[in-house]
């Protein structure tokens, strides 16, 4: 279980969504609202601005540090201001059975594709799906995995999807990906007999398009609670707006509806008044190639 | 301003109560008086109490993403409003902002929790007629829902009639780590299993469907049911009920029919209650009834807040 943010819209300094807000991602290091667990697994993000070289493809950073102790983290923070963001704080069971290495931390990325991954949930008992989701996965692909989790290979099967994972791409279609994804992973679950609750929460980014998915496998299926962050359905909040910034006393969205979208795996204050929630077993979809943003909720047909 | 005993006669929502049961809760009433423009009580706040408005005029108002409000509603002299509260002892969903000098009372949350502990039948009353009211709001909520997303008639198959009688120890050991299932006796698992049939349900499976009189209480224990409106291509989704939420709670209250139909979304284990008899339920699982039937609301309310932020849209 884990913390994740994405953001598409007008530039922001990346201090004011990851570090400066009352309810920020790197305080949801040991302080999360609404997971019961310790994040300190590592930090990442990608992120896109016009400036960048090459600019349709991410610039990553990852650090195994404790986020909310990393003073590089808290440096960049201060002087990056991009236009798109996925951010992720990993979090793994307190009892030594994850590998804690830079390959492991999200978002994942490849080298030519502008789609990055974070997920929030883990797929119960991914050891045995493993090889039976190599499969489904094109050769190219499959050869640049960097890592044995559940994400990372779920990344690996979504741009599986694509005829050519270095798109450009439509929202319509990362989101018609992940539910031919998650199909697959649904059907392998059922092959190998695993019918154990696994969240799949999700933030994909090209840069241009976000898609956020809100979805839990078997929700509710566990021998005894509580299991692992808590038995209510895994939240995925959003916010709109022109500017997030610091106005009248609390972090928020101003100006209207605006350019911008803010999603994350839990508010960034601890008033969430401003806030709407991604629907159970859905996605949020923004298209921000456009004007005017479109953004919808897609049911997950899964 | 008028004293409370006497004012509180003629408030819809306390009508339904004895002269008896309205005179003991009169007497925990507090006045309150405002000047325009002051907040009784803002959005996210833990909730404080009833409140009766006496005189003036009180706007509730919502805040949207993007720092604008919408107003919900106006209360007028007569009208009560921050009732939600007393079931659920929760947050606000709405700020009340006074539009003019405003006076009246009110009750507050822990005078009446302290009533309902010592078993008090005014208290009881009372929150019969609030989770009344508030299944008659989830209706009402339902309908502006249902005409947005277009919904369609449906024939869904019959439903097999219900057979009480489960195991106690089967319903205990499903769902006794549940907030608020937590608190049952034996003596109240027994009364809980003798109402109850336990139910495997595969993926897929209809438990209720929309538009039928529903005289049953969905008690989730595993799985996830869904609660959603019918829609051309499918069906558009309400609310998801997973371990240890009921499912069906508003009709089962108010006996009407119901515009969801129940589906379940991920293979469940359910406790269905028949026949439709909230008396004959243990005492924890009132207080359930009411907790989340309002948190049901409050969830329906988002989906309302979903759709306004997406410009009417309803996935």
């Amino acid at each position: 279980m884990c913390r994740m943010l994405g953001y598409l819209g007008d530039p922001v300094l990346l201090d004011e969504l990851i570090v400066q807000p009352d309810n920020s991602l790197i305080h949801q290091t040991t302080n999360a609202r609404m997971l019961s667990m310790l994040n300190l697994a590592g930090f990442g993000f990608a992120a896109w601005d016009d400036g960048m070289a090459d600019a349709h493809l991410p610039l990553t950073f990852h650090s195994t540090q404790v986020a909310v102790l990393d003073p590089n983290l808290r440096g960049l923070a201060r002087k990056l201001r991009v236009r798109s963001l996925v951010a992720h704080l990993r979090g793994v069971p307190l009892d030594g059975s994850a590998v804690i290495n830079q390959q492991s931390l999200h978002p994942f990325s490849m080298p030519g594709s502008p789609l990055v991954l974070a997920h929030n949930g883990d797929l119960h008992q991914f050891g045995a799906m493993r090889f039976a989701l190599a499969e489904y996965l094109k050769p190219e692909i499959a050869r640049r995995v960097s890592a044995l989790t559940d994400s990372a290979w779920l990344h690996a099967l979504i741009l599986s999807q694509f005829d050519d994972p270095a798109g450009p791409f439509t929202a319509d279609e990362i989101f018609d990906a992940v539910q031919r994804a998650l199909s697959i992973v649904r059907k392998v679950r059922e092959r190998e007999g695993i019918h154990h609750s696994s969240s799949v929460n999700l933030t994909l980014c090209d840069g241009r398009n976000l898609v956020a998915t809100r979805f839990t496998y078997d929700f509710g299926r566990f021998e005894q609670p509580p299991f692992q962050g808590g038995v209510e359905f895994l939240s995925m909040w959003f916010t709109l707006g022109s500017r997030y910034a610091y106005a009248d006393g609390e972090w928020k969205m101003t100006g209207g509806p605006g350019r911008s979208t803010l999603v994350a795996s839990e508010p960034l204050t601890r008033d969430v008044s401003t806030w709407v929630e991604v629907p159970e077993y859905s996605a949020l979809l923004v298209d921000g190639t456009g004007d005017a943003p479109s953004r919808r909720i897609e049911a997950l047909e899964v | 301003m008028p004293e409370a005993r006497a004012y509180l006669e003629d408030v819809p929502l306390l009508a339904g109560l004895s002269p008896a049961a309205r005179d003991q809760l009169a007497a925990g009433f507090e006045p309150f008086s405002c000047p325009a423009g002051a907040r009784l009580f803002r959005q996210e706040e833990r909730g404080d109490g009833l409140y009766v408005l006496a005189s003036g005029t009180v706007a509730l108002r919502a805040r949207t993403p993007g720092d604008g409000t919408v107003e919900l509603s106006r209360i007028a002299p007569g009208s009560s409003f921050g009732e939600f509260c007393l079931l659920d002892a929760g947050h606000r969903s709405a700020e009340a902002l006074a539009i003019e000098a405003s006076s009246g009372w009110r009750l507050p949350l822990t005078h009446f929790d302290g009533m309902r502990r010592t078993g008090s039948v005014a208290a009881a009353d009372l929150l019969d007629l609030l989770r009344r009211e508030v299944a008659q709001s989830m209706r009402n909520t339902l309908s502006s829902l249902a005409s947005a997303a277009a919904t369609v008639v449906r024939p869904f198959p019959a439903v097999a009639p219900v057979d009480a009688g489960t195991a106690p120890d089967d319903c205990e050991r499903l769902l006794c780590s549940f907030p608020g299932f937590d608190r049952f006796s034996p003596a109240e698992w027994e009364a809980f299993a003798a109402l109850a049939r336990r139910r495997d349900l595969p993926r897929g499976a209809l438990l209720a469907p929309a538009g039928a009189a529903s005289d049953a209480l969905h008690v989730v224990a595993r799985g996830a049911v869904r609660a959603g409106l019918p829609v051309q291509r499918g069906v558009s989704q309400m609310l998801i009920h997973g371990p240890g939420a009921l499912a069906g709670i508003a009709a089962f209250i108010d006996g009407g029919d119901w515009p969801l139909a129940l589906d379940v979304r991920e293979a469940a284990v359910v406790f269905t209650l028949a026949p439709a008899n909230c008396a004959a339920l243990p005492e924890p699982m009132q207080s359930l009834l009411g907790e989340h039937l309002t948190c049901d609301l409050r969830r329906l309310s988002r989906v309302i807040g979903r759709a306004q932020a997406l410009n009417g849209q309803i996935a």
